[in-house]
This record gives C-alpha cells, structure tokens and sequence, in this order.
C-alpha cells in the first residue's frame, strides 16, 4: 500500500513531523489541523518496510471482516424479503375466520339430524376471589350474598376467610348478577370467563345427548363417549335424531302413560337401511341443565340401559327362526288345544283357540302354545344360536355408554327354550329389539346400530342372519298381525303398518306379578318396503274403561304407533299410499292357509 | 462540490429517508395491530352473540313450543295420509280437457294447482334432506279434518 502525504504537511509551520504512523492510514490523519488540504498527485512518497506490511495486514483484515458482514447482510436481507414478501401471503386474512380465533376454542355443538342445536356452549363469567385482598370479609359476604341467593352467608364468609390466593364463590353468574358484584367495587373478587353447556331442548333428548360436570367434562350420553371429540374440536357432532320425531314420540308416550297411569315409558324409531336411530326416548325424562337435582329413575336410559321381558314381539324371532332354518313352511300349523306342561310349569293361550293353527294364526291370535311346538321342534341349540346371530345375548354397541346387559337363563334348558319363545325368560334392552327387527324385515341383515348421523355413502357394517325369503315372509306376518290380529290398533291407514304386540308381566322378588306389565308394540313400516322400525313399551300400565280394563300391548302400545307413524309419515317423506293390491295378496296368503286343513304334526313330544 | 460530498449528501438523504421509512412502517403496522386487536374482539363478540343467538333460536323451536303457537294462532292440523294426492289421481276439469292440446295443457293444470294449493304447516328443522319416493302434492285441508 501507499501513502501520499503532502510534502507542505510534512514541514509545516509547528515544526510537526508527520512521520507515516500507524495512526495515520485514515485519510482524516492526512490533514489533522484542518488545512485546506492540497493533494498534490505529482508528489508523493512510497512507504515500504514495515509498514507497508503492516498497511496490508489490515486491508486483508478490512475486506475480510467486510466481506464476512456483507454475507451477513445479505443472508439478513434475503430472509426479510423471504418472510415478508414469500411466506407473508399464506397468513393472509382469508384464513382467520371467526370460528379459528385464538382464544375462542368451545366445546363443539351436538345436533340433530336436520342441524338443530341439542348441545351448545354458551360464554359465562364466573367469581372467584383472592381471599389475601379482601378488606373486609363481613361486608363482602353480607353484600354478595343479597346478589348471590343460593348461597348461605356462612359459605361466603368461610371461603372469604380462608386466606387461599384463589377460592370459587360461584360458577356461572348471570349478566346481571356479574354487573351488580362488578358495581360493589370490592377488591379480590375477580371474573373468569367460562363455557357453560346448554341443552335447547332439555328433556327431549336428555338420554341421548347427556350431560356434563360444571367442568364441561362429558358425564352420560353422547357427551360422555364423545368427550374428547367434542373438546377437540369446533366441528358440530350431528346425531341421527330428529327432534320433530323425537318429540312425537315423547308425546305419545307420555299421553299413553298419563292415560293409563303407568310409571315409564320407552320408545325407538329405527332406520333398517342404516342402522340410525332417529328416535329414542325414555320416560320419564331429566332437564339436562338441571342434571343434579334430576332423580334416578329419570336419570335412567329405559331404551338402551333397561333390559325387559319383552313378551309376545319375540314370537317373531321364533317364527322366524323356524322358517328360516326350513323347519316350518308358512302353510304349516299347529294344534293349540292342549296346554303344555313342563315340570310344575304350565304353558297356556291367553285366549285360547282350542283348534290348529296356522303359522300365520298362531302369530295373529298370539298362541304361546303354537310358538312352543315351533321353537321345541327347532330345539334349543339352534334357537339359542339364532338369537345370538341377532346381537339378543350380548351388550349391543352403541354410541353412548349406558348400555344394558341382557339377562339370559343360566342354563339354557328345553324349558328355557320353551318360555324364550315367546319372550319370557330373557330379558334385553329395547335398543337390542329394535336392531334384531330391522334384520327381519330388512331382507335380513342385521346393521350397526348408529346414534350419530352416517353420511349417504357411508357403508354400514352389516351381517345377513336370515334369508331374503324369510324376510319377505315375516313381513307379511307382520301385516296380517296388523290387520287381523292383536295390532289392529296400530293400523295407521295409509302407511302399511305391521307389527307384533307384546305384554310381558314383571317380575318382583323372582316371581311374576299379575297387574305390572309390560306392554309393548313392536311395528314397522311401509311393510312392502320397510324404512323404519318403531317401538314403544309402557312400564305398568293400569287397565281403563274405555280398554275394558285390558292394558296389553295391543291396547296401550299399538295405538301410540299407529298416532306415531301417521305423524311422522308425512315428515320423513314416505308417500301414503293404500296398496290394497299388496294387502290383498297377504290376505290371499292367510285364506290359502287357513284353507288347508291339517298341516305339520308335531315331530316331538 | 465534489463528487464525495455528492455521494455523502445522497447516503444521508437515503439514510434520513430509510429511518423515516422504518419508523413510518412500524407505526403503521402497530396501528393496524391495534385494529386488527379490536377487530378479533368484536368478532369474538359477534360470535359469542352469535352462539346465544343460535342457542335461544333453538329454544325457541322446540317442538312443543311451536305446537302449542301453531294450535293457538294457526288453523293447521297434522297433515292427513288421505290429503295426500298423487298427480295421476287428480281428475282434470272438462273444459281445460278441451282447450288444451297435449301436455302443455296438463303443465297449466299442475301449475294451477300449485298456486291455489295453501303452504304446508311448517314444523320444527328444516325439511328432511332424505326424501324418497315419489313427488307428490299436499292438498291441505285446515281445521277440523279430524
């Protein structure tokens, strides 16, 4: 490197030496006294040696350390144009919706089928105080308890006392209660903001919704099983309810309970194609809001969590067994005019032909002893394999937790055998009912029962437990019940409804009593083509006048269907037609039987 | 005026300029801030109002609530298997017969009937999404059918 240093510096008046230091490579060095400097080009001298070497040490050292921080610089420069300029666009505005705001997350909605709101989360503000701040305990719990009514003073003062840097006074406040503490001005008491769960519909969908703890915590219902689901995110949970149905069913059910005095109630409606229940209600009911103060007989599930002697409708069970496995052909019969007795049982008719019937007849007219000879002949084994095919010996799966066990005889004996037939001696849960039912009449293949919506594509886990034919054939059963026989009353005219009846007694104390019943109406409709199946049971129903003092399913369940398929009928879409052409040719079917005389002996016994 | 005072009078301008600039932007961005705070709190206003609205719409909607105002102030009834009609079923007036030629004819008809036909009864929800069959024409027939 070289210097120039200009020769009238190095002589300058003060006598100054401007010997080349290390001090003077800065080129304000070059004219210290502020001279007008005067660079002569023409003049200069070359400095070598030492400090020359010196010169170039700190130029490598210069353009090093400069090229190191231009690197920096560099890098800096292309990362701000990275993050504003590249990455900037995919925070756009466009993606921060309400719904995903910071601080917003809520416990998801429960809806129904149609969207209706069952469940939602509703903002609150809840008190707490720092007990440490609180000036004057005595005035705090004096003035919080005229705003606050459910509170004793006691509680308030205790907690006010207690000296805890944070104590609950009390959880969930209304508006105006929050702006009258807020008014007091008392410091230590603080607000947080909380959700609290509100239930729109209350009672009507209690069993199946649930409730929650005041910690938003999933205690029965869908709320409990899911929990996480629902807490994990915003998306609304749709169910397969449908409130305009499920309130219909509430009503019936509780007319029929008001009418004839009885003390529960449970009731389904049930989409063979796909498994749903778009009603299930349990009588009587709970206000979910108020969960705590509800008792537990209305705290319990009667459709899933109750398990019964269902009576009568599991006659079509044994029928259809035997027709299925080709013990019986639907032209067969039996004679009904002997009891059957089993040790120091007695089988009987509650109205007793005294003649054969027909397979058709014996369903009709209920015989206990022609479903008997018909399940004897199948025998135990298959009967018992049969209805395990059906999901009656185990637990269903279902969406909620309050699922019932159903009871089985400890050995399955021909006994056993016998009652089971036509419904006594197990006992399983209406929601287990209705499944095996759908499998019935659906062609004959038993769906994953389902309380959330499926979505239309979705295939449903299904097992196919009987034919087709037997499927056709048990329909057609079903409908000339409903014509003829104990289910006249459900005739809803215009919507081909066909069914069973059911009258179980209960039993007390290991034995049956006579005046506590279960009376039921198992049903199904449109039966050419069924979409739903339909269940109502009322618990001990007392007979009436206007029943002649009867309180069998035929007289207190059927009509409930028959007013419930014709409310609903409209509602779900299904055209009411009156296909007299249909019911011709089950009514030709019972004439043909009934015609032919004799028919299938009793290979047994 | 030499070129470096030149060149040092443009860096001090960019310079002067480039800070002008910076503070400029930062006071922007943390007024739009500020906004953008106010902004996501009327929201989450807006949507808290929103989901008690939500929740009190489907109070209100309850089924029993809406039966009860439907037998109080309207004149509806449940609607009937037998007020139900096919298209086919419905017997066509002589005189339409003879004035018109061939379906356009019959599309007037259906659109008649459309237009004096009284709105169904509206129920809790909205319609059911899973219809089937066959369309078919509500003859609504009010009051005492029953």
């Amino acid at each position: 490197m070289t210097i120039h240093v200009n020769p009238s510096d190095r002589l300058d008046g003060r006598g100054k030496t401007r010997a080349a230091s290390d001090t003077e490579q800065t080129g304000a060095a070059c004219n210290p006294c502020g001279l007008d400097r005067h660079i002569d080009h023409s003049a200069y001298t070359v400095l070598d040696g030492t400090v020359k070497q010196a010169l170039e040490v700190g130029k490598t050292r210069l353009i090093a350390t400069g090229l190191v921080i231009s690197v920096a610089f560099f890098a800096i420069g292309v990362r701000l144009v990275d993050l504003t300029l590249l990455q900037g666009n995919t925070r756009t505005a466009s993606s921060q919706t309400a719904k995903n705001l910071p601080g917003t997350a809520v416990r998801g909605d429960i809806v129904d089928r149609n969207g209706v709101i069952l469940a939602t989360s509703l903002p609150t503000a809840s008190l707490f105080a720092d007990a440490r701040l609180v000036p004057d305990a005595e005035f705090a719990a004096r003035e919080l308890q005229k705003i606050l009514p459910g509170k004793s003073r006691a509680e308030l003062l205790a907690k006010l006392k207690s000296g805890k840097q944070f104590v609950w006074l009390q959880r969930h406040l209304t508006p105006r209660q929050q702006s009258q503490i807020n008014s007091l001005g008392i410091p230590g008491l603080n607000f947080r903001r909380e959700q609290r769960r509100f239930y729109p519909h209350g009672a009507l969908t209690a069993h199946a919704v649930g409730f929650t703890s005041i910690d938003n915590e999933g205690l029965a219902g869908v709320e409990q099983s899911f929990d996480d689901m629902l807490n994990g995110t915003d998306d609304p949970l749709r169910l397969s309810l449908d409130v305009r149905i499920q309130h219909i069913m509430a009503e019936e059910l509780s007319a029929a309970m008001a009418e004839f005095s009885a003390i529960g109630a449970a009731g389904m409606v049930y989409d063979v194609q796909n498994g749903e229940v778009v009603s299930m209600v349990s009588l009587p009911s709970y206000n979910p809001n108020e969960a705590g103060s509800a008792v537990d007989d209305a705290r319990f599930n009667r459709a899933t969590l109750g398990v019964y002697e269902m009576g009568s409708v599991f006659k079509l069970f044994t029928a259809a067994m035997a027709l299925d496995e080709g013990i019986i052909r639907i032209s067969d019969g039996y004679d009904t005019s002997d009891p059957i007795r089993v040790g120091r049982f007695t089988i009987r008719d509650y109205k007793p032909k005294n003649r054969w019937l027909s397979i058709p007849e014996i369903l009709i007219y209920s015989s206990n002893i022609g479903t008997v000879h018909m399940a004897m002949e199948a025998g135990t084994s298959k009967q018992k394999a049969f209805l395990s095919n059906l999901g009656l010996t185990r637990p269903a799966k279902f969406d909620i937790s309050e699922i019932g066990h159903p009871r089985l005889p400890n050995r399955w004996r021909d006994v056993n055998t016998m009652t089971i037939s036509f419904g006594h001696g197990i006992a399983v849960s209406p929601l287990q009912l209705v499944r095996a039912a759908g499998a019935l009449v659906n062609g004959g293949e038993l769906k994953q029962a389902s309380l959330v919506k499926r979505s239309d594509d979705e295939t449903v886990p299904a097992t196919r437990v009987i034919s087709e034919r037997t499927s056709q054939q048990i329909r057609r059963l079903m409908r000339l019940v409903v014509l003829h026989g104990t289910g006249r009353k459900a005739n809803a005219e215009g919507f081909m409804v066909g069914g069973k009846s059911g009258t179980a007694e209960k039993i007390r104390d290991g034995r049956y009593v006579k005046n506590a019943r279960m009376s039921s109406f198992l049903g199904a409709f449109p039966i050419t083509n069924p979409r739903y199946v339909v269940f109502a049971m009322i618990d001990e129903p007392k007979g009436i006048k206007r029943t002649h003092g009867f309180a069998t399913g035929g007289w207190v369940a059927a009509p409930v269907i028959k007013r419930l398929v014709e409310r609903m009928g409209p509602l779900v879409s299904i055209e009411p037609i009156e296909d007299h052409i249909a019911d011709d040719r089950i009514e030709q079917f019972l004439v043909d039987v009934t015609a032919r005389s004799g028919g299938h002996s009793l290979a047994s016994q | 005026m030499s070129m470096n005072k030149l060149a040092l009078c443009a860096w001090l301008a960019a310079c002067a300029l480039s800070i002008w600039f910076a503070f400029h932007i930062k006071y922007k961005v943390q007024e739009l801030e500020t906004e953008l705070g106010i902004a996501r709190a009327e929201m989450q206003q807006d949507s808290e109002a929103i989901r008690v609205l939500e929740a009190e719409w489907s109070f209100l909607n309850q089924p029993s609530h809406l039966a009860d105002l439907s037998e109080r102030h309207l004149d509806f009834a449940p609607l009937l298997a037998e007020q139900v009609v096919h298209l086919d079923d419905l017997p066509v007036r002589e005189s339409q017969v003879s004035d018109s030629q061939d379906s356009e004819g019959l599309e007037d008809i259906i659109e008649e009937i459309l237009r004096n036909a009284p709105e169904p009864p509206k129920k809790a929800g909205n319609s059911d999404s899973n219809g089937n069959g066959k369309r078919t024409v509500p003859l609504m027939r009010t009051g005492a059918s029953q």
